[in-house]
Parts: structure tokens; C-alpha cells; sequence
């Protein structure tokens, strides 16, 4: 075929339906070991959202992953300040060693940063290489009693560990009201940890960008509804092409689908009492 | 800032459309499931529903994640019995089983028409590594120099054997995983990688034609261990032109194999 047949049937395509995606997971801010030298500011995620049909985001700060958890929480509120399409994902941390507000002073504090969701991490590298109640617990009770929705990053070198999905299963027993949105970065192999948690709680959700299984979709949709997906780029870590052309050719219904592009999120965001 | 969309079947993939207006070959596909994950999906039918949703024509397949690999080879080539157009099979001896390698080859060869090799480590490795010699792989080697066969290889391929063989083409699995080896054997001309890798980070394609170019980079994507819908979108939005793409989805991969359209 032509090259300009090929560029105006692209052209064409673009003008597709879109899905109303609301990413979960986009990442601002310069971190210890870029992807192609660069990193992206709130400028540049709107234009990429604006380039790929995303409505919006919720994004984090690379310095409250890596460095300091309230110094980045504070960028990130500053930077996306007048962007009405990105949302704040505070990193958090237990308050006991006072690197974070106890946790009722915390949740007035996301209230006035308007902050709806919150991210941990729990890799090897990360804050806190566990998720047990005994530290985590009165955030937890806190979170749950203002319905704010946690992320969960448990990226680790060599997976993941055994107690951490351990953890993983007590906090979801414990607090059957708060909901749970794993993130990881490889899932091959992890439907064997997922497919029970997905099974036994309702507040389990998984987050789409590292999910690659063939037939890994339709599955979790078929056993256990379209409600546990959500979906996200892991921009800048990730292609957003990769995120979308995954949910796109999934053998699901388009209202499904639709939830997990972004109404399961907005469901969740919604949700918040405080 | 926008990501850079330098080819033409960006737009549909992010459509999820069919890519009907390039060939494209997954040159790596597994026949099986595996005891180390659960795979949801394995069934030849619903591969083949995936490769007729998104466009593709061929794929290469091999069974080495049986042990048993004669059983799987009769399997494979049933697959192609069947539907002699969309697959090629390649065959995955085991070293260990020195004196079955060359009687088995021929088996997948002359009866069931197979058009390459596949080399695992993981047969070192499951469940000791006592008793691996890397002369082992020779009848294999010798085979695949004698028939001008590519061999596919995860692991226990040096250079030395890359170098020792030139009438081989030997394709590394995984190419973004093992971005230093192509470093270095980028100077043998038969050396390739394929694109089958969970986390193909954005930049590591652009860095693997820089490297080998873009006629030594095969599309692969590991199905049914992972969708071949996320692979292709890995690829294609990657920093690369049409010419490049259609040389990493199908050319270079047909002309290897010895397929028709290249």
C-alpha cells in the first residue's frame, strides 16, 4: 500500500471512539534511571493524554517514590496546579516515625490538596519492604473510614516475595471496605497469587499496564467481572500505544471495556467521604 | 511533548485493528503450556483467533517447554497439517539426549517439513545443572550448518559457537533482555535477535537497530506466555519507520525461514 494511503487511513483510525480512559499510573518528575535520558513534567502528560485520546490521569512524583515522601507529594500538588485533568496520588507512609502526619491530620491534608487516592511502595528498594497491619494498620483504619482507594507498588528485583503477598492478603481481610489497586511491573507467572485474591476479595483490583498475559483480560473479566481492572500506562516506563492496544483488542464488550479504561477508577475517586 | 509516531500502523494498533497491509511473522511462539505459569490461554484455536485479529499470517511455534519434546513435536505437526499456511515449526532437542538428536531432527525435517531449531537452557537447569558440556550441542550445531536452518536459542549459544558456525543463523530469544551480548556479537552477521521480552522499555528497540540494524530484528512475542497484541504495540510504537517495521514484523523473519513474501 502507498505511503499516503497508509498515513490517511492512520489518520482515519484516529478518529475511533474512544473509550474515555482515565489512566491510573503516570509518573512526573526526574527519577534515578530514566528511559531514553528524559522525564516528564505535567505539561508534558497532558499533551501525551491530549496526543492519545486520554481524558485524564492520575499521576505521582518520581521524589516522593525515591527521595522524600511529603517533599514529592508537595512538587506534585504544585505542578499539577490548573490542570484539571491530572489528579494527585500522594505517596504515603506510616506515621510513626514522623516522616508522615498522624493519619487524621494526613487525611485533612489530602482533603485540602483535594487528593482522592494514594500510593505505597513496598518493593525491595522501596520505603517499607512489607504491608503488615502492625505498621500500616491506623493508616489503613483511616483510609478506609474516608473510602480513599490505595495503590500498590510492589516492584521488586526478584519478584515478589512471599510474605509480602502475605501481607497483601491479611490487609485485604482486614480492611474489607478499603480498596486495593496492585501495581507490578512484570505479572507473568502472578495469576497463581492473583487469581485466589481476585477470588476471595472484593476489594482486590489490578492495574493493566504490567498485566500481559495472552487470553490475561478476558479471564479475570469472565471469573471475576469487569470491576477489578483498572487501567494505566506506567508512562514514562511505557509506551501509551502498549496500554491501550491491550485493552482495545480484548475479547470483552465495549462496556467492559469501558469500565476498566477509566469508569472503575471514576467509581472509586467518587466514592470519598471526606 | 508528544511520543514521536514515526510509522503508519500506530494508529491501528491503538484502534485495535487488523494490521492486514504488512506480513507479519511471530517468530516465537510456544505450542504448549508450561508448569512454571499458568498460561489462561494455549489452545491452537484461540492463538489463531489472536493472529487472525490482529494480522498475524505465520507463526513459528515450538515445543520446548515439554520435556517430552518428540511428543510435542508430533503435536506441532499436526498444527501444521492442518493449517499448513499459518504455522512453521522449529524443533527443541534436548542435549542430554545425545543419541536420539540427529534421528529426531530428521523426523521433524523430512517427515513433518520443520524449518529450525530451538535451544533452551532451561534443560540445565531443571531441576540440577550437573552434567552440561557445551560439546553436547554439536550434532545439533552440525545438523543445523548441513541444512542451513536458523536456531532459535534462550541461553547456551557463546560466541565462539556463533563464530564456529557461519552458515547458521542464530537468533537470540529475548533480544531486549540481552542488549550487551548483541553489543558484542553484532559483528557476526549471523547473529539476530528476536523482540519476545515482558518489559521491552521505550528506547531499548531504537537501541537494538542501533545496534544490529533493523533486517536482524525478528517480531516474537512469546504467545501464549504473553499477548501478542502487547508485543506488536511495543514494536510499532517504538521509534521506527514503516520500512523498519515491515523488516522486524515479517521480512526478516520470512526470509530466514524461508517463507514466500519477503
Amino acid at each position: 500500500m502507498p505511503e499516503s494511503k497508509r498515513l490517511e487511513k492512520s489518520y482515519l483510525m484516529k478518529k475511533d471512539v474512544t473509550l474515555n480512559y482515565f489512566d491510573c499510573n503516570a509518573m512526573l518528575g526526574r527519577y534515578y534511571n530514566p528511559v531514553r535520558g528524559d522525564y516528564l513534567t505535567a505539561s508534558n502528560v497532558v499533551s501525551l493524554y491530549e496526543q492519545f485520546n486520554i481524558n485524564e490521569g492520575v499521576v505521582f512524583h518520581a521524589s516522593a517514590r525515591d527521595y522524600n515522601a511529603m517533599h514529592g507529594n508537595e512538587l506534585l500538588t504544585k505542578e499539577i496546579q490548573q490542570r484539571e485533568n491530572l489528579h494527585a496520588a500522594w505517596v504515603v507512609l506510616p506515621h510513626h516515625t514522623e516522616e508522615m502526619s498522624k493519619p487524621e491530620e494526613l487525611a485533612q491534608q489530602l482533603k485540602h490538596n483535594n487528593v482522592k487516592i494514594v500510593r505505597i511502595f513496598c518493593g525491595h528498594w522501596h520505603y517499607m519492604h512489607t504491608l503488615d497491619p502492625f505498621v500500616y494498620g491506623q493508616l489503613f483504619e483511616m483510609l478506609e473510614h474516608y473510602q480513599i482507594p490505595v495503590m500498590v507498588e510492589a516492584v521488586g528485583a526478584g519478584g515478589v516475595d512471599t510474605h509480602i503477598w502475605r501481607d497483601i492478603q491479611t490487609v485485604l481481610a482486614s480492611f474489607p471496605e478499603l480498596h486495593f489497586i496492585f501495581l507490578y511491573q512484570k505479572t507473568a507467572g502472578l495469576n497463581r497469587y492473583l487469581f485466589p485474591l481476585f477470588e476471595r476479595f472484593e476489594n482486590f483490583m489490578l492495574e493493566t499496564s504490567g498485566y500481559h498475559h495472552f487470553g490475561g483480560i478476558e479471564t479475570i473479566v469472565k471469573e471475576f467481572g469487569p470491576r477489578r481492572l483498572v487501567f494505566g500506562t506506567r508512562i514514562p516506563y511505557c509506551n501509551i500505544p502498549v496500554s491501550i492496544a491491550a485493552l482495545q483488542y480484548a475479547e470483552i464488550s465495549i462496556d467492559e471495556k469501558k469500565l476498566i479504561a477509566g469508569d472503575n477508577l471514576r467509581h472509586l475517586m467518587s466514592r470519598i467521604c471526606l | 511533548m508528544n511520543h514521536r509516531i514515526s510509522n503508519s500502523f500506530v494508529a491501528q494498533i491503538i484502534a485495535g485493528r487488523k494490521l492486514d497491509d504488512v506480513q507479519i511473522v511471530d517468530s516465537h511462539v510456544h505450542s504448549s503450556p508450561w508448569g512454571m505459569m499458568h498460561m489462561c490461554s494455549s489452545s491452537c484455536q484461540d492463538m489463531l483467533k489472536a493472529m487472525d485479529k490482529v494480522g498475524i499470517d505465520v507463526a513459528i511455534i515450538n515445543g520446548i517447554l515439554n520435556p517430552d519434546y518428540k511428543e510435542e513435536h508430533n503435536v506441532i505437526a499436526e498444527r501444521i497439517k492442518r493449517y499448513p499456511d499459518r504455522f512453521v515449526g522449529i524443533a527443541g532437542v534436548n542435549p542430554f539426549y545425545q543419541d536420539d538428536i540427529t534421528d529426531e531432527l530428521k523426523r521433524c525435517f523430512d517427515d513433518f517439513g520443520f524449518k529450525g531449531i530451538k535451544i533452551h537452557e532451561l534443560v540445565t537447569q531443571q531441576p540440577f545443572t550437573f552434567g552440561y558440556e557445551p560439546a553436547m550441542l554439536e550434532p545439533i550445531l552440525d545438523f543445523a550448518q548441513i541444512r542451513r536452518c536458523p536456531i532459535l536459542f534462550h541461553g547456551l549459544i557463546t560466541e565462539s559457537t556463533i563464530k564456529a558456525y557461519p552458515e547458521v543463523s542464530f537468533i537470540c530469544a529475548h533480544g531486549p533482555a540481552n542488549l550487551e551480548f548483541s553489543r558484542k556479537m553484532a559483528i557476526y552477521d549471523n547473529y539476530y535477535v528476536d523482540t519476545a521480552y515482558t518489559t521491552i522499555l521505550p528506547g531499548a528497540v531504537e537501541i537494538l537497530i542501533k545496534i544490529l540494524g533493523p533486517t536482524r530484528i525478528l517480531f516474537g512475542s512469546d504467545m501464549p506466555t504473553a499477548s501478542p497484541y502487547i508485543r506488536l504495540a511495543q514494536i510499532l510504537s517504538a521509534d521506527i519507520n514503516d520500512s523498519q517495521a515491515e523488516n522486524i514484523l515479517g521480512r526478516n523473519a520470512a526470509r530466514l525461514y524461508g517463507l514466500g513474501n519477503h
